[in-house]
C-alpha cells in the first residue's frame, strides 16, 4: 500500500483513467485507507465534471453566421479535378526530390571515398558530395515538421521519406568516420610529430567509431520505427544530419 | 440521411451535391471545435471554412481503413487554428489595410451582437480555457466536448498517445487551479 498522500498528477491520472492497472490497484488501496486523499479525489472529480459541463455549454452556444456556408467555398472546389493527380501535389513531390537527390549524393560521396580507397590510406578529400547530401536531407526532414501523416498517401510518403532518411544518413556516417580516422591521425602527428603511433591511433579511433556507428543506426532505426511521422522523428533526423554535416566540414575548419 | 461512406464515395466520383450534404454534417462541430482553440467567432469561422474546403478538395487522400473522418476533419481543424494563432503571432503590416483604416476607422467597441455573444459563452471554464496554451487547449477541448479517445487525440494533434493524456492532465490542473482561485475570491467576496 503507498504510504504517501496522492501527487495531483497521480490523482487527475487516476480520473482521467491514464493510469495501468498495477498504478491504479496501489492508488485504490491507498484511497481505501486515506479519507484525505479521497476528499481531494472528489475534490477534482467535480472539477472534472464543471469543465465537461460548462466547456459543452460554451461550445454548444457557439454558432457560426451565416456567412459561413457551402457557397462561400464552392468555388475553390471546382478545380478539384487539378488536385486528383496527386504525383502533382507539392507536398509529395518536394520532400521526395530533395530526400532522393540526398541519397544520391550519399551514394555518390561513398562510392568515390571507396574509390579513393579513402578507408585504407588516409588524407583523400571526400569532395562535396557528402555535404551536399547532408544539406538535402535536412531540407527534406526539416519540410516535414508540421507534416500530417495519417493522410493516404502522406502515408506511404513519410515511410519512403523516412527510410531514404535513414539510409543516407547511414552512409554519411560511415563517410564520417573516415573524416574523424584522419583528424585522430593529424592530431596525433600534430602532438608528437611521429607518424609511428598514427596507425593504432587510427585503428582505435575507428573501432570505437564503428561500435558507436552501430548503436545509433540500429538505436536510430528503433526510434524512428516506433515514432514514424512524428515531429520527434524529424527532429531527430535534422539533429543527426546537422551533426554528421558537422563532422565532414571539421577538416576545413581546423 | 445518407450515410457518410456512401456521401464520400459519391463526392470521390464528381457529385458536388453530395460535397454539400458532407459540408452541412460537418459544418457546425467543425466550427465549433475552431472556436474552442481560437475563442473568437470571425477566427473558427475561417479555420472551419478552410479545413472544410480542404477535406473536400482532398477527399481522395482520405484513408477511410485508417481513421473516421472526424479524426481526419479535426486534424486537418486543428491544424489549421494553429496556422492563424502562428499568423496572430507574428506582426505583419498591410499597406492597403492601414490605409483603408485610415479612411474608415475602425470602432473597436464591441456592437450589440458581440456583446450578447460574450454573454452568452462567458463562464468560469471558458474564461480559464483561454489562459491555457493551444496544445492544453487542444487536448482538453478534444477529451471533453469532443469525448475523443487518448489515442484520436494524439492523432488529431500529431503527437504519442502518452504526451496526449499529459496533457489532458496538465489542462485538468492548471483549469482547476484557476477555478479553486475564483471559488476563493468568490466566497471572501460574500462574506465581506
Amino acid at each position: 500500500m503507498k504510504t504517501d498522500h496522492l501527487t495531483p498528477d497521480e490523482l487527475t491520472g487516476y480520473i482521467y483513467g491514464t493510469l495501468d492497472d498495477a498504478q491504479r490497484e496501489v492508488m485504490n488501496a491507498h484511497l481505501m485507507e486515506c479519507p484525505i486523499c479521497r476528499s481531494k479525489l472528489a475534490e477534482q472529480e467535480l472539477w472534472q465534471r464543471q469543465i465537461s459541463n460548462e466547456l459543452g455549454v460554451a461550445l454548444k452556444f457557439a454558432v457560426p453566421s451565416l456567412q459561413m456556408n457551402f457557397a462561400a467555398i464552392a468555388p475553390r472546389l471546382q478545380n478539384r479535378h487539378i488536385r486528383q493527380n496527386i504525383w502533382l501535389d507539392r507536398v509529395i513531390v518536394l520532400p521526395t526530390t530533395l530526400a532522393l537527390a540526398g541519397l544520391v549524393f550519399a551514394v555518390f560521396g561513398l562510392w568515390r571515398a571507396i574509390g579513393a580507397q579513402a578507408f585504407t590510406s588516409h588524407a583523400q578529400p571526400l569532395g562535396a558530395f557528402p555535404p551536399l547530401a547532408c544539406f538535402f536531407l535536412t531540407l527534406a526532414s526539416v519540410e516535414q515538421f508540421d507534416r500530417s501523416h495519417s493522410l493516404w498517401p502522406r502515408r506511404a510518403i513519410t515511410w519512403a521519406v523516412a527510410l531514404i532518411l535513414w539510409l543516407g544518413s547511414a552512409f554519411i556516417g560511415l563517410l564520417d568516420l573516415i573524416v574523424l580516422r584522419d583528424l585522430a591521425i593529424m592530431a596525433v602527428i600534430a602532438m608528437d610529430g611521429r607518424n609511428a603511433t598514427a596507425g593504432p591511433i587510427a585503428i582505435m579511433t575507428v573501432l570505437l567509431g564503428a561500435m558507436l556507428y552501430v548503436g545509433f543506426v540500429i538505436g536510430g532505426a528503433e526510434y524512428h520505427y516506433k515514432n514514424i511521422g512524428l515531429p520527434g522523428s524529424w527532429k531527430l533526423f535534422s539533429i543527426t544530419l546537422l551533426s554528421q554535416l558537422f563532422i565532414l566540414i571539421l577538416p576545413y575548419l581546423i | 440521411m445518407m450515410d457518410l461512406e456512401a456521401l464520400i464515395e459519391r463526392w470521390r466520383a464528381g457529385d458536388q451535391r453530395a460535397a454539400e450534404f458532407i459540408y452541412s454534417q460537418h459544418r457546425e462541430q467543425t466550427f465549433r471545435l475552431a472556436y474552442g482553440l481560437l475563442g473568437n467567432t470571425e477566427d473558427a469561422e475561417e479555420a472551419a471554412q478552410d479545413a472544410l474546403a480542404y477535406a473536400l478538395l482532398h477527399i481522395h487522400q482520405f484513408d477511410d481503413h485508417r481513421s473516421q473522418f472526424t479524426t481526419w476533419l479535426y486534424r486537418i481543424t486543428v491544424s489549421r487554428s494553429r496556422d492563424i494563432l502562428r499568423k496572430h503571432r507574428v506582426p505583419t503590416f498591410s499597406l492597403n489595410s492601414w490605409l483603408r483604416d485610415r479612411q474608415n476607422p475602425t470602432d473597436f467597441r464591441p456592437g450589440p451582437e458581440q456583446r450578447a455573444e460574450k454573454k452568452e459563452n462567458q463562464n468560469t471554464v471558458w474564461d480559464a480555457l483561454q489562459t491555457l496554451s493551444p496544445v492544453l487547449r487542444e487536448a482538453i477541448i478534444l477529451r471533453h466536448w469532443g469525448g475523443r479517445t487518448y489515442e484520436e487525440i494524439a492523432e488529431i494533434t500529431n503527437c504519442l498517445m502518452k504526451t496526449a493524456q499529459s496533457r489532458v492532465r496538465l489542462a485538468h490542473q492548471k483549469l482547476a487551479h484557476v477555478l479553486k482561485a475564483v471559488d476563493f475570491q468568490q466566497s471572501a467576496e460574500e462574506t465581506r
